[in-house]
């Protein structure tokens, strides 16, 4: 039996090593070589699209479902999971993608409940008996402040950032649409998933640009920058590690459109799939828009 | 037995999108109200906290699981938990 | 059986298959080989310190260099020796545990394997002079670009292990042979659905701490910095809300593998699988909440010390359950004494040892003396080394003639158990009381104790220490000698290997049928 499959893949250990590549740009990051950075990240990333391009041409090809894709008739009696489907997978990374971010948003936030007099923690941790002197030196401006002094409302553009999230929620009701659409069996028509699908990926790819927009006019503008103390290093970690998520979201979302187009696409489930991970970071950003640039 | 996801008629999905809108101009205009940060910080969590809610549920579809209080425990709540007191506990130090 | 076996068993030496194999029997192997490549460069390392501390003052190793050396050597043995030794284990045998064809995703596998060398390589090409844990401000103001290097070795290894605990859950819940409940799974694969579990759930925490350090260093972010109202005790907070989870991540495999063997070797079922299950959960869950016990000494504004105290007294109750547990089943079954047996008690002794310190040093009194010093060093390497390793080598002889179709050097392995369990107490024991005297950890030159009354003491008990080092070095040394002569020139194995009941960890197809066929019925 075990010599029907080959058990070789030639992609799985050229995406695996590529990963070096990365470590490599991201060491020129450190050292301030930013081209060579991101040329080093980018033939990563073109690994990856390239691998993942001819997984699913050669899924195409293939009448039958793929081996992996199957779920197992007893993993759909389990007492517990059993209702799950394929899509699993991305609930078990969602749990660690929920640490994660609870974790940036939590951390950064409770670094500006200390240094921040306005939002009340000290009267609680008093009461609790727990100490408030963090800002043991006193060297820089007390309360959630930048390098001149001033509150996340005068420094961030909050009309432009709502009408970002505007858009982010809009991204994702076309994102279900699709979903809707896929489980109907209507992949390619006009209002079909595809469509849906390239209509998210747009709208997420004017998050973005909204995005990039900001950080350039808050650097050259405000002079807002990582080194604009607790502030800046917490603004710009939490919503760049969102943008990363958003930019993965929407390559995700591209590999579907392809793999829709290409007649690799069996069910609606790998849609799901995506839709779930595109919501996910919708939530977040719902959390962030609120924690980072509204309080 | 899990087919029967396929057919359901009419999903509130723009109702949500509308009720989501909303609830982000609520947010924003309470900030310029002036209130003082202490109150204004629940305020918008709370609302934030339905929001978030509103797509887990709606959008991402947990209510329309089989299980959805199972669901949203393992992958929602108790990450959270677990999270929670690692984010929170270094304020303290 | 054996002979073709044996036409399967040089494999590796096609580098199609060295380097594309997806199968998980294979991959298991490569990272066995990893991680054997990374513990006699770690453990050479560990011999060069230890032969320098073998007289006080500088003996032959560089002032300049010493930082590095410990930094590698730990954080090489906790990331790509031991975890990656769980991960092997753990491809090795959860798929023919649960009746398995392979992992539920062959080539994520595959593609988990091959990150963790790039990592690997990151790691030993730093040298970073900043201890496994990196504490700024050291780790942020030293210049060039070796602690960059080391942190980016660990996002890659955080990366690759986060996608590996999702194979393996995925694999347990999506492929488990019908009739095998959750309730009839055997305890190494439980143990390795908990590890998966905290290798998801912690290291996204380390992660967000490696970025935040990486910026700060290459952009100047202030997150640790006391000018901009934070403190460098916040990554304290960050590293060990990881970090104490991923002690865990080390030692639950260990557990789940010493009970399997010590349940064969005992002829008889473990003594309170549930309790032995809830056990490893409550270890799961508490483990998510110590981590303020390695902080008890470093902030005026400690976090409340008494709940970290409690939370990590309750972990020793779950801990104490099992090791009864382990010496009932003995109690209660019909003992072979063999190899991987010796090994499986060794592992409980390593455990014991190192638990009752662990407990010690969690006093907050006796911390305040212990903290830093050699006590907390002997502490962690009793578990680990004398825990987790030798757990690791007795599950590597009991697979050995499956893995190879031939039988390891009965003779050689139990000379490798006795320097092996010599080496480690007379090492790290004499660690616990060089703590006790007063040696702090990461001395290169520890001449300046010498203003200490019992100075002749700590410079005897380093030597004893450096002399169970290299015991424990011989043990290894015959230990892949073992592994490896025994692959090419062992006797072939036969169908039962070791005199006992049940000579292999898995089940049989006709058991898998009988199970079926229980179900059916049902």
């Amino acid at each position: 039996m075990e010599e029907e499959h080959e058990h070789v893949s030639g992609m799985a250990p050229i995406v695996g090593l590529s990963f070096a590549v990365t470590g490599f740009g991201l060491l020129e990051f450190s050292q301030g070589n930013y081209a060579m950075a991101f040329l080093l990240v980018g033939i990563f990333l073109a690994v990856v699209v390239g691998s993942v391009v001819k997984e699913i041409k050669k899924r195409s090809e293939t009448v039958e479902a793929h081996e992996d894709e199957e779920v197992p008739i007893q993993f759909k009696k389990d007492p517990i999971f059993g209702f799950m489907g394929k899509k699993l997978w991305i609930w078990i990374f969602l749990i660690s993608e929920v640490i994660f971010f609870t974790l940036i948003i939590g951390l950064s936030f409770s670094l500006r409940l200390v240094v921040d007099e306005g939002l009340g923690y000290r009267e609680i941790a008093k009461f609790c008996g727990l100490p408030t002197d963090s800002n043991l030196f006193g060297l820089y401006p007390a309360g959630w402040v930048d390098q001149e002094g001033r509150a996340p409302h005068e420094v961030l553009d909050i009309p432009l950032t709502t009408l970002n999230t505007f858009v982010l929620i809009t991204s994702s009701y076309t994102m279900v649409k699709a979903h809707e659409a896929a489980e109907k069996g209507d992949f390619l028509g006009k209002w079909g998933a595809r469509n849906y699908l390239l209509m998210t990926a747009g709208i997420g790819a004017t998050f973005l640009s909204i995005q990039v927009f900001e950080y350039v006019s808050l650097i050259i503008n405000e002079n807002f920058t990582v080194q604009s103390g607790l502030f800046g290093a917490t603004f710009y970690l939490q919503t760049g590690f969102h943008g990363m998520h958003v930019l993965g979201g929407i390559i995700m979302i591209l590999f579907m459109v392809y793999k829709i187009q290409s007649g690799a696409m069996k069910d609606s489930s790998d849609v799901e799939i995506t839709g779930l991970y595109w919501h996910f970071i919708d939530v977040v950003w719902i959390m962030l828009f609120t924690l980072v640039y509204l309080v | 037995m899990t087919e029967e996801t396929h057919e359901h008629p009419s999903r509130p999905y723009f109702k949500v999108l509308v009720i989501l809108a909303v609830l982000t101009i609520i947010e924003v205009s309470v900030t310029y109200t002036g209130i003082s940060e202490a109150i204004l910080l629940w305020i918008l969590l709370s609302l934030a906290f339905v929001k978030a809610n509103l797509v887990i549920a709606f959008y991402m579809h947990v209510k329309y699981e089989p299980k959805p209080w199972l669901l949203y425990t393992i992958v929602f709540v108790l990450p959270f938990a677990l999270a929670f007191p690692m984010a929170f506990f270094p304020t303290v130090g | 059986m054996a002979t073709e076996r044996k036409t399967t068993s040089y494999w590796f030496l096609d580098y199609k298959k060295f380097f594309g194999t997806i199968d998980h029997k294979q991959i298991g192997m490569l990272y066995m080989m990893f991680s054997f490549v990374n513990i006699v460069f770690a453990g050479l390392l560990a011999l060069i310190m230890r032969a320098e501390l073998y007289n006080p003052g500088k003996d032959f190793v560089e002032s300049r260099d010493w930082a590095g050396y410990f930094t590698v050597h730990g954080t090489v043995m906790i990331f790509f020796v031991v975890m990656a030794m769980g991960a092997g284990l753990g491809n090795y045998l959860v798929p023919k545990m649960i009746g398995a064809r392979d992992l539920y995703w062959p080539r994520w596998n595959n593609i988990a394997f091959w990150m963790l060398v790039p990592a690997s390589y990151f790691v030993w090409s730093s040298m970073a002079p900043i201890g496994w844990t990196a504490y700024p401000p050291n780790a942020i103001v030293l210049g060039g670009d070796k602690v960059d290097r080391w942190l980016i070795g660990l996002i890659l290894a955080g990366t690759s292990s986060v996608i590996g605990a999702i194979n393996f859950l995925l694999t347990v819940i999506y492929l488990r042979r019908p009739g095998l409940t959750w309730k009839k799974l055997d305890l190494f694969t439980w143990s390795i659905v908990f590890m998966a579990f905290i290798q998801l759930a912690a290291t996204p925490v380390i992660t967000i701490g490696l970025v935040m350090e990486f910026l700060a260093r290459s952009l100047g972010a202030t997150y640790f910095s006391t000018n901009a109202g934070s403190s460098p005790l916040f990554w304290q907070h960050v590293f060990w809300s990881y970090s104490h989870p991923a002690v865990y991540i080390m030692i639950l495999p260990a557990m789940g593998l010493t009970s399997l063997i010590i349940s064969r070797f005992s002829q008889t079922e473990v003594f309170g699988k549930v309790s032995m299950i809830l056990s490893m959960a409550a270890i799961t869950l508490l483990g998510f909440i110590v981590w303020g016990h390695h902080n008890f000494t470093a902030s005026p504004n400690s976090p409340p010390g008494w709940f970290f105290t409690l939370t990590t007294f309750l972990i020793a109750i779950p801990s104490g359950i099992k090791t009864f547990n382990w010496l009932l089943t003995m109690y209660k079954g019909k003992i072979v004494v063999d190899v991987p047996f010796l090994f499986a008690i060794s592992f409980v002794l390593g455990f014991v040892l190192g638990g009752v310190t662990g407990v010690m040093v969690n006093t907050i009194p006796l911390d305040l003396v212990f903290h830093d010093t050699y006590f907390v060093v002997g502490h962690f390497h009793f578990i680990i080394i004398g825990g987790a390793l030798s757990a690791v080598s007795g599950a590597i002889y009991f697979i050995y003639s499956d893995m190879t179709g031939r039988m390891y050097n009965r003779k050689l392995a139990y000379a490798h158990y006795i320097f092996w369990v010599i080496g480690y107490i007379l090492t790290f024991g004499s660690m616990n009381v060089l703590g006790a005297l007063g040696m702090p950890r990461r001395y290169y030159d520890y001449s300046v104790l010498s203003i200490l009354p019992n100075y002749d003491m700590i410079v005897l008990f380093n030597r004893i220490a450096t002399i169970g080092a290299f015991m424990q070095g011989i043990a290894f040394t015959i230990f892949v000698f073992n592994f490896i002569y025994s692959a090419f020139k062992g006797e072939l194995a036969d169908e039962k290997p070791y005199n006992i009941a049940i000579p292999r960890l898995w089940m049989t197809d006709e058991e898998w049928e009988q199970l079926e066929n229980m179900e059916v019925m049902h």
